[in-house]
């Protein structure tokens, strides 16, 4: 067995903490039901009827694909020293993971000393899954299967792993500048949402968008995806303070806060614009604050995680309309609009409400922004070169009649009755 | 003919289009407006599915009942198709 590396511990089992184990495998398991099926469901129910085996075979898809890469190099580039920018190779094909159960010795990764590695690695990945599984709502109904799933995995090891280490690996270059993201308001959701953005521009709008009613087929599927999503993200926010302790009830207290507040604040806007408040609107307003509320979790009290998730009510549903508009993108399932959007506004507010005293750093807008727009540069610049390349060489849209026909007999040969 | 049996009609064909065509249509316009229901007709006679010709046989002929003013008394259709309502603006340029 080779020797793991230098970064990652190796330990008497002993020393391990029985219940944070259990809580970061329970969470692990929260997280990964966010995109197996709810994330699936949630955008299943927003497309057209046609569409909608090919939109839950995209979440599907994603999750093995990143599953692979993870454990080639994902993990390694992500969670190993390396530089400031990028992790090394030392834990390619997940080589530091030791597991000895006759001499009772595991290895710990610094940043979840209490939990086996191998729990640590199975938790990161359950981010890594559901972040390029969001950008697919952005292109839904149009992409070729075949360059979608090279676009998730050359997104997967060139842009997320690189920004997640930045911003969670204590050496890259926005964590030592005092940046601060809980569980991936930065590293998911504004990395995601710009991601999305930059492929509805490149993949182009759908036929009819603007001209005809691109109806959703069934918001009571997006109803249930949004409610393993609000449950799932327990473990989400729960699970990234890497033990069972009170930082990470406080955590889970105020991503519901958060939810709750978005939640509100999207239905009273919707019904003081629009005359009714809708069931779409309502899982969106969900959606919207557990976003906004992922970077600050563990850092701001429950008052705050209301005003946060009220904010990012109001700023996404802007997003999701008039600013929507304003863009002329179809991002058809409003990715920017809601992660991108409740992205940035729970980056920036975490350096306005972050409290000390709740999570040991003092908050910093200018740092938050910094993040931000590094994060906004470098995932626009890359996903627009990774869609490029793959547009001459493979062709990123299903053609029209395809398209007219529907993804799910096009591309898959199925179809729902 | 009854509007409930051209509706029934209607129904058929509906599904039948979305079967063989992968065609969604509006059943219930198919069986109050004429013209949208002759471009249905044409469209499915177009195809070269037998049974979508049959039943677009089915509804022309049903409509002719109307617009020849032979149908039966009791039929609570009018003669003269409704003026079509305002189209619907939701899910056009945004989702939500």
């Amino acid at each position: 067995m080779s020797l793991p590396p230098a970064h990652v511990l190796v330990i008497d089992a002993a020393k391990l903490n029985s219940g944070d184990t259990a809580w970061m495998i329970s969470a692990t398991t929260l997280v990964l039901l966010m995109t197996i099926p709810g994330l699936a469901l949630f955008y299943a129910g927003m497309v057209r009827k046609k569409n909608i085996l090919a939109t839950m075979a995209q979440s599907f898809a994603v999750c093995a694909l990143v599953s692979v890469l993870w454990f080639a190099v994902g993990y390694s580039l992500a969670f190993m020293p390396g530089t400031a920018l990028i992790g090394d190779l030392s834990a390619r094909f997940l080589d530091s993971v030791v597991f000895d159960k006759a001499a009772s010795t595991l290895s710990v990764h610094p940043l979840a000393p209490t939990v086996p590695e191998s729990v640590f690695v199975l938790f990161q990945l359950t981010f890594a899954i559901i972040t390029p599984a969001l950008i697919a709502g952005a292109f839904a109904e149009r992409m070729r299967f075949s360059a979608m799933l090279w676009f998730m995995g050359l997104w997967s090891v060139l842009v997320y792993a690189p920004v997640a280490h930045w911003v969670w690996e204590p050496s890259g270059w926005l964590a030592s500048r005092g940046v601060l993201d809980f569980a991936g308001g930065t590293v998911v959701h504004v990395n995601a949402g710009v991601a999305g953005l930059v492929a509805a521009y490149m993949l182009g709008r759908r036929l009819g968008y603007g001209q005809e009613p691109l109806t959703p087929s069934n918001l009571g599927y997006t109803m249930i995806g949004a409610s393993l999503l609000w449950v799932g993200w327990m473990g989400f926010n729960g699970g990234s303070a890497a033990a069972a302790d009170g930082r990470a009830g406080m955590a889970m207290l105020v991503t519901q806060m958060g939810a709750a507040g978005a939640v509100l604040a999207w239905m009273a806007a919707e019904w003081l614009v629009r005359g009714s408040p809708s069931l779409l609107g309502l899982c969106s307003g969900a959606v919207a604050g557990l976003v906004a509320i992922t970077p600050a979790a563990g850092f701001v009290s429950p008052g705050s995680a209301l005003a946060i998730g009220a904010s990012a009510g109001l700023a996404c549903y802007w997003g999701a309309t008039a600013l929507k508009r304003l863009l002329g993108a179809d991002d058809s399932l409003d990715v920017f609009g809601v992660h991108g959007i409740g992205g940035i506004v729970g980056a920036l507010l975490t350096g306005v409400f972050a409290s000390p005293t709740l999570g040991g750093a003092e908050g910093s807008v200018q740092a938050q922004a910094l993040g931000v727009l590094a994060t906004v540069l470098y995932s626009g610049v890359a996903s627009a070169v990774i869609l490029w390349v793959l547009d001459r060489v493979l062709g990123l849209r299903v053609n029209a009649q395809q398209e007219q026909d529907g993804l799910d007999r096009s591309l898959h040969g199925e179809r729902l009755e | 003919m009854a509007d409930m049996d051209r509706l029934a009609v209607a129904a058929h064909l509906h599904v039948l289009m979305r079967r063989r065509l992968n065609r969604i249509t509006d059943m219930e316009w198919m069986s109050t407006n004429r013209e949208y229901a002759m471009a249905m007709v044409r469209l499915a006679h177009a195809s070269e599915h037998a049974d979508l010709h049959e039943w677009a046989e089915k509804l022309e002929r049903a409509w002719r009942l109307v617009v020849d003013g032979t149908a039966p008394a009791g039929s609570r259709l009018p003669a003269v198709p409704p003026a079509p309502p305002a189209a619907p603006r939701r899910y056009v340029s945004t989702l939500r």
